[in-house]
């Protein structure tokens, strides 16, 4: 891949010159978290936003019927980390790829433009690598920024990065040797701090979720207060309701797995009645159902779902608990 | 590119009462619809939402659509009290209805209970249009009391043309027939059953017994046919309500083979 060096003075100029194409948002930094706004100044944050950056293609509350999406602004993002990188090719499996696409959600991802930034040190949450998902961008971006001294280390993901290159040519330079070697210490100290195994190992998941024992599932399930956060601030969550409110528009809402009612059929019947199956439904939809249907885990390890419940469940101890139960049988 | 949350509007030209809280609405859309038997659609009542029903009818009709649907919550609430030229709205078809060419050649067990009786008449209508195709075709049907059954008439007609059984939980004074669940009347079927098809849809513990009994009779796990009821919303495969196991039913079914799901634990949840 294509890479070049930008200082910070260019790097500005050439974010700035976005403007006139792209919607832009960029993480901002409010207390101890970042949050993606609009028309920041780019300051490359040390790990990932608190909301996913899903909200900006699949609103929590978007209009679907009738509803235009070729008429949309292009978006651009910016400073989005390898786990929401991971994260979209979940959203672009169910909303654009699943035939039939979702002419909104595709319209936004093919206009939109995505720079995403490496980290530089993780949350107390954060377990991407555990998953083993690099906790900085090796794909799915159009530009990655890694900050060096001065500058940045700009690499191309995507023809569209590439022609933005093309374009505006002054504002970058071959890199140097230096530079690249920068680069690849940052990131191998990045990974150290990721070093102590937080989850059982990766490619046992799937059949810990499948057969861990009901226990863990029913004490775990004790804290849950049914608010819906872990789905959420899941960048993975892909569930909606499709409601109604005047004469025949439709409106995509979040919705919730963990609330009582998100399978309930007609006439009373309810598979999934109680917490504990509503919370082991979560697990085999991300570590089960994508496993099998795409070859991956739907989890992109970025630990928002620790971080916004409100009962203290951990997903790396409900992952281990499974573990145990299934060791002591 | 298409919009699939598109609404098509429908404007109710019938309401036939089938039982005391099942009503069969005959919609015209205002534009013509191809389908499938046994897919289903997005019955939408403005304002209000929607649920997702198969159309019942006779599919080669074309014009009018048919809908049979029982009173068991907000959406089906405001059905029932719904009248003729209101309009409604339809999403669909989604789904992938029955597998016909998999049946040709073959003896065809329906087996209905309840209400689930309403796609199985969009299939009996299809497969009687061309009764050539198919060996025996076999209908049996349980409801919970005389009156709770659909089709009254039709049902009659049918059984001058195919080998019906039907049976209700409850029997009254006016009732000659079967008494007990549905298994009741699925003994000795005169059928090839190596070469058979069964076709399910019905209340999940009715699908659950029914299944169990046909495996106990010897049919195939590839030959039985289960119309699967989950809470399909969205209608194709994005929403994630109606997931089971590895599948989303309203994309990857609704109609699945036992041999598909056999070895999911909350198949009959």
């Amino acid at each position: 891949m294509m890479t070049r060096f930008i200082d910070d003075a260019n790097l500005t100029e050439f974010l700035s010159s976005l403007k006139n194409r792209y919607l832009v948002y960029s993480p901002q930094k409010e207390g101890e978290h970042y949050f993606l706004n609009r028309d920041g100044d780019f300051t490359p944050s040390e790990f990932r936003t608190l909301e996913p950056v899903k909200s900006l293609y699949l609103y929590p509350r978007g209009k679907v019927y009738p509803g235009d999406s070729e008429k949309e602004a292009a978006l651009a993002i910016l400073g989005v980390k390898s786990c929401d990188l991971f994260s979209l090719k979940i959203q672009d499996y169910i909303f654009q790829e699943s035939l039939p696409p979702d002419p909104f959600y595709s319209s936004r991802r093919e206009k939109g433009l995505i720079i995403s930034s490496d980290c530089i040190s993780p949350k107390k949450t954060c377990f991407c690598a555990a998953l083993n998902i690099s906790p900085y961008p090796e794909t799915g971006f159009d530009l990655n920024l890694s900050p060096l001294s001065g500058g940045f280390l700009v690499e191309v993901g995507s023809s569209k990065g590439e022609e933005l290159i093309k374009e505006q040519t002054s504002y970058f330079q071959e890199p140097q040797e230096t530079q690249l070697n920068q680069r690849r210490q940052n990131r191998d100290d990045l990974l150290k701090k990721f070093a102590a195994p937080l989850i059982p190992q990766a490619d046992s998941l799937q059949e810990l979720v499948k057969k861990g024992l009901p226990d863990v599932w029913e004490e775990m399930a004790e804290r849950c207060v049914e608010c819906g956060n872990c789905n959420f601030v899941c960048p993975t969550c892909h569930c909606f309701l499709l409601a109604e409110e005047v004469h025949f528009e439709k409106f995509r809402l979040w919705d919730s797995c963990q609330f009582p009612d998100f399978a309930r059929v007609a006439g009373g019947g309810n598979p999934l009645d109680r917490r504990s199956k509503r919370l082991r439904n979560r697990y085999l939809h991300k570590f089960d159902f994508f496993k099998d249907v795409l070859g991956y885990y739907g989890c992109s390890g970025c630990g928002r779902c620790i971080e916004a419940c409100l009962g203290g469940i951990d997903l790396r101890e409900v992952l281990s608990r499974l573990e145990e139960s299934l060791s002591s049988d | 590119m298409k919009n699939p949350y598109q609404v098509i509007e429908a404007n109710i030209f019938k309401i036939i009462d089938e039982t005391p809280n099942i009503k069969t609405f005959v919609l015209v859309p205002e534009q013509p619809l191809s389908f499938k038997t046994g897919q289903f659609m997005e019955l939408t009542v403005p304002g209000l939402g929607e649920a997702p029903f198969t159309p019942s009818g006779d599919l080669s009709k074309g014009e009018e659509l048919e809908f049979t649907v029982m009173k068991v919550g907000l959406v089906t609430d405001a059905l029932h009290v719904a009248k003729v030229d209101e309009p409604l709205g339809l999403r669909g078809p989604f789904g992938n209805g029955y597998p016909l060419q998999k049946f040709e050649g073959k003896d065809v067990l329906i087996i209905g209970g309840g209400v689930g009786l309403a796609p199985l008449r969009s299939l009996l209508y299809t497969l009687l249009a061309h009764p050539s195709k198919y060996k025996r075709i076999l209908l049996r049907y349980g409801a919970r009391t005389p009156e709770d059954l659909l089709y009254k008439e039709e049902l009659k007609q049918w059984q001058e043309k195919i080998d019906v059984l039907t049976t209700v939980d409850h029997g009254d004074e006016t009732w000659a027939g079967n008494v007990g669940v549905v298994t009741t009347i699925l003994d000795d079927p005169d059928i090839d059953i190596a070469q058979a098809a069964a076709v399910i849809c019905g209340p999940p513990i009715m699908m659950k017994f029914v299944t169990l009994r046909l495996l106990d009779l010897g049919f195939k796990p590839e030959s039985i046919y289960l119309s699967m009821e989950k809470n399909m919303s969205c209608g194709f495969g994005k929403c994630g309500h109606c997931r089971l196991g590895n599948f989303y039913v309203c994309k990857d079914g609704p109609v699945f083979t036992y041999e598909k799901l056999k070895g999911l634990p909350e198949i009959w949840d």
